[in-house]
């Protein structure tokens, strides 16, 4: 039970905050932290062996957006939407870059946009690999090409709005 | 040694390569201009997004309580569901009483007995005739029309 709290406190913000960054909704987002934890509750109550807890929380937890993501038929592109964005005041320009970011997110399909998510969050290659789906081997290439990526898209929006 | 590629480059700045790997690389770029840039661009774009991506809005973890009392077990799309079902299955007895109803006023009442007592009268049309009908039904009950 302690047990459960601890990891329950350490992980509760970077679980809601991979859900809002991969859905672009807040609400949906913290229904599915509150579903991944319960599921989380409901295997250490059932004795179910879990190795690495956080791994298993964002495994569980992207999957519960990716399915979500799937029922409202976005999987692939997600529609620009000034209300799915999470920056939604821009305070200074610090913030102003994090919402092109958070824009430039929106433009990557669901696979890639987790992988940049786990690589921000410092995860090594083969955590992003078991998670994301994509073979251990082309986690460098898809990383740098997918990085590439969306340094364009940063670079489109800003050219869109000067 | 040849160019570096990206892929390669991305796995340098993220310590992912194995240490023979790495000390070619390192050797490489002491030497190759090209390559010491993109190595440069790469570790500044990665470095870049991971600051900037890294969530940091406030928000408070609600009571761990939510999760093991077994309350509030169901999110809002699970809500919306039963209450769908809920409603669905409400309907599909609604129906159901609703044809029995239909069914009970169609059945016709039991009648034990009955008389009539009828006088024609010749002189008055059918519709101007008096006549008198006596129901006793399986209870008992005498009704007279």
């Amino acid at each position: 039970m302690n047990n459960f709290e601890t990891i329950y406190k350490d992980n509760y913000l970077k679980i809601y905050s991979l859900a809002v960054r991969l859905l672009g909704d807040k609400n949906t987002a913290k229904d599915i932290t509150q579903d991944t934890f319960i599921s989380f509750y409901d295997s250490i109550i059932n004795k179910k062996e879990i190795k690495y807890p956080k791994t298993w929380l964002y495994r569980v937890a992207s999957n519960k957006c990716f399915d979500s993501l799937k029922e409202q038929k976005r999987y692939e592109s997600v529609q620009i939407n000034e209300s799915h964005l999470v920056y939604e005041k821009e305070k200074n320009n610090h913030s102003k870059k994090r919402k092109y970011i958070e824009k430039a997110l929106m433009k990557l399909n669901a696979q890639n946009k987790l992988l940049v998510i786990l690589y921000s969050e410092g995860f090594s290659y083969k955590n992003m690999a078991e998670l994301t789906g994509i073979r251990f081997s082309s986690i460098g290439k898809t990383l740098s090409r997918t990085l590439k990526k969306l340094e364009q898209e940063l670079n489109n929006i800003k050219d869109e709005l000067y | 040694m040849n160019c570096i590629s990206e892929e390669n480059i991305q796995a340098y700045i993220d310590n992912e390569l194995s240490i023979n790997e790495k000390s070619k690389i390192n050797e490489h770029i002491t030497q190759c201009e090209y390559c010491t840039n993109n190595v440069h661009k790469q570790r500044m774009l990665a470095s870049m997004l991971k600051e900037n991506i890294a969530f940091d809005e406030p928000i408070a973890i609600p009571d761990i309580t939510q999760i093991i009392d077994g309350s509030p077990r169901w999110s809002k799309e699970q809500y919306i569901k039963s209450i769908f079902y809920v409603a669905a299955a409400a309907s599909i007895v609604l129906a159901l009483l609703i044809g029995l109803n239909k069914k009970q006023e169609l059945t016709p009442e039991l009648t034990h007995d009955y008389a009539n007592h009828f006088e024609f009268d010749a002189n008055k049309s059918i519709t101007d005739q008096d006549f008198e009908i006596t129901i006793i039904d399986s209870e008992g009950n005498i009704t007279n029309y």
